[in-house]
């Protein structure tokens, strides 16, 4: 009886999200070619990590990402962004967002996104790693949610809030749940279950978001964000993860030649355990079957970036976290970082130093150059 | 907990009802330029509220996608840009402002383009734009296209008010057809005079009050000067007596003060938009501003 109710539940939902998508597909038609962009990031780099001794110590080339974008307006009411993108020289080439936006014709001034997309989980994970100013992702982003960041599959809902000047955003995610699995992403886990051809149930995830963005000067924006994510990592052993964010922008642009981004976000992790699991697994990956436990950690990330010209940038970023299922188990990493873009976004060359440390290893420092460069059209910046 | 709800609906409530009260006082008008803000003031007089969203001081084409415009087009009744790919960021923000009925007028469309490539453009030539030049506010004539552009678009929001519209805009195109006349008299000496510019947002400007453009203190638009560049300009202003530069508020003035300093020419700052000096508060105050500044330095 209640399974009934469930379903009943399941389909009405289904069937109204399935009525608000139709309602803006099946107006007007256009058949121009979406906008096509390809951004390169090719870096150069030495470090000192005994983990990784092929490139220990050596001059190290590597195309790290090309990503290929093609994105428009599908009608006046929707619009489509799809990312490609191939890591390496030999990996595939994955799809790493592929959306439709539905932007106008819904009520109460909703947008509704479905596809394959970055959540807006914290602030910075949105963005494209080819943007941030200090090369890589956050520690807390890597291992967290894995190395394409947050990422998954689902639909989003999101409204504007009636806060008179003030922008403040409510978003709302029913997702896939692959983010969960991010963890173990990492450490390649999920590749060795698919290899011994390993389907596990999933269950979904959800997450929302709410953020504000204040004018406080008339060169000078701010945002904070509060955001909440959950989902179950372990279906076999229901074991289920919260995740809350806190995140904050400031940005000061008084001129084209000179602007101050600072940023930080934070990030609470609690999640259920199977004491002694991660260490004392069998080999068919199956825990010891006893009772769970629950383990809070947290993380942050905080950088501060200087345009003091107008091609040219410095700054610096301090990261600190503890590992999703261990507070014993500590991150850190720091990096000082200058760019110089010749021409805006088209192409921009970035120097970053950075000291970094694991536990159980020793602290490596690593000296990357990144060269990014672009073809197609130059998109706004968004705040 | 049940107060609490009741609270919350009822402050939702009482913002929605703010906000209708607000939006049917007067016609929101949100402009990109605060040239296009000053023309619907003109056309819309006491039935408008207007607000640009870029400042005169700031440079239009890069304008950051910032929420809080957002929420200026959320409230918006029209949106008036200038268009021909000078504002990119416009149509994120339309998208972003979620506002259905927001109607949008790109102000180019019945504009004389100039400088339209008839060539196949790419980033090598900097940032060409493809649709053609997209200054043309910049000339006075284009003020009166601009103005009919605005009217159309208040008609659609408030149709019972065209006549009132139709009035406004006709007195200030008398207005500004008086103006350009004085303009062109007191420019009439100074016709074929060459200038350098810093960027190329004058090319409407130029061919109205007959002046010759020669160069550019960027090498190609949207690229920052190289010392050949500056090199090259420094023996060009010298061959030629050309004795005016021209800058706009945003610009470094490094470049153009070192040009001056190797050659004597004068360094003048031009607003191309309306607020972008102090005392610059209208479209005919822009031009005043700007005629005098260059009859000044051209007779000197």
């Amino acid at each position: 009886m209640i399974s009934t109710s469930v379903n009943a539940t399941k389909i009405k939902f289904f069937a109204v999200v399935f009525l608000l998508l139709l309602s803006s597909v099946t107006f007007a038609q256009q058949s121009k070619n979406p906008d096509l962009s390809i951004i390169a990031d090719f870096r150069t780099f030495t470090h000192n990590n005994a983990a990784l001794a092929n490139e220990k110590e050596k001059l190290n080339l590597n195309l790290d990402e090309i990503e290929m974008a093609l994105q428009g307006y599908l009608n006046p009411y929707a619009r489509a962004d799809i990312f490609l993108a191939k890591h390496g020289t030999a990996g595939e080439v994955e799809i790493e967002e592929a959306y439709a936006t539905f932007l106008r014709g819904l009520p109460l001034s909703l947008n509704i996104r479905a596809g394959k997309y970055l959540v807006d989980f914290g602030k910075l994970n949105t963005l494209h790693p080819h943007a941030y100013y200090f090369v890589e992702r956050p520690l807390i982003h890597r291992l967290f949610f894995g190395d394409d960041g947050f990422n998954d599959t689902g639909i989003n809902l999101s409204f504007l809030l009636p806060t008179g000047s003030v922008y403040s955003q409510v978003s709302l995610n029913v997702l896939k749940g692959d983010f969960v699995k991010g963890h173990q992403h990492a450490h390649g886990e999920a590749e060795q279950q698919a290899e011994e051809g390993e389907t596990e149930k999933q269950a979904l995830g959800y997450s929302g978001r709410l953020s504000s963005h204040f004018q406080v000067a008339d060169y000078a924006n701010l945002e904070f964000g509060i955001s909440g994510a959950t989902g179950v990592y372990d279906t076999h052993e229901n074991l289920r993860l919260y995740l809350g964010g806190f995140d904050v922008k400031y940005r000061w642009v008084p001129s084209r030649y000179t602007s101050l981004t600072f940023q930080a976000e934070a990030l609470l992790n609690q999640r259920d355990l199977i004491p002694g699991a991660h260490q004392e697994a069998d080999s068919t990956g199956a825990a010891q079957e006893s009772q769970k436990e629950s383990v809070t950690t947290v993380g942050f990330f905080a950088y501060t970036n200087l345009q003091f010209r107008r091609r040219w940038n410095l700054g610096g970023i301090g990261e600190w976290t503890q590992a999703p299922d261990s507070k014993d188990e500590k991150y850190w990493a720091g990096a000082v970082f200058a760019g110089f873009a010749p021409m805006e976004e088209t192409s921009v060359i970035r120097l970053l130093l950075r000291r970094e440390r694991h536990p159980n290893e020793q602290a490596f420092n690593t000296a990357l150059i990144q060269v990014i460069f672009s073809l197609g059209p130059h998109k706004a910046h968004v705040f | 907990m049940k107060r609490f709800v009741i609270f919350l609906i009822i402050t939702f409530v009482m913002t929605l009802a703010v906000d209708y009260a607000l939006a049917r006082d007067k016609i929101r008008v949100v402009t990109t330029l605060p040239d296009l803000a000053a023309l619907a003031k003109v056309v819309g007089g006491d039935k408008v509220e207007v607000e640009a969203l870029v400042k005169g001081t700031q440079d239009p084409h890069n304008i950051e996608v910032l929420p809080s415009y957002m929420v200026k087009l959320r409230n918006a009744d029209l949106f008036v840009i200038i268009g021909m790919d000078l504002e990119m960021w416009a149509y994120p923000l339309r998208d972003g402002s979620r506002n259905a009925k927001l109607v949008m007028v790109d102000c180019s469309l019945n504009i004389e383009r100039l400088e339209v490539p008839t060539y196949k453009v790419d980033p090598s030539y900097g940032d060409i734009h493809i649709y053609g030049n997209p200054h043309y506010w910049l000339d006075p004539e284009n003020g009166k296209v601009i103005m009919a552009s605005i009217l159309d678009g208040l008609a659609k929001v408030s149709p019972q008010d065209y006549d009132y519209f139709v009035q406004n805009m006709q007195a200030y195109s008398s207005r500004l057809d008086e103006k350009i006349k004085e303009w062109q008299e007191k420019m009439a000496p100074y016709r074929g005079s060459m200038v350098i510019f810093y960027h190329n947002s004058w090319p409407y400007f130029a061919r109205r009050f007959g002046l010759n453009v020669v160069n550019f203190v960027e090498p190609k638009p949207g690229v920052e000067p190289s010392p050949s560049h500056t090199a090259a300009l420094i023996r060009q202003v010298k061959e030629k007596g050309i004795k005016v530069i021209g800058k706009e508020p945003f610009f470094d003035e490094r470049v153009p003060k070192l040009i001056s300093r190797e050659t004597g020419a004068k360094v003048i700052v031009l607003p191309p938009s309306v607020g972008g000096v102090e005392g610059v508060n209208d479209y005919i105050g822009l031009f005043d501003y700007n005629i005098n500044a260059l009859s000044e330095a051209l007779k000197g």
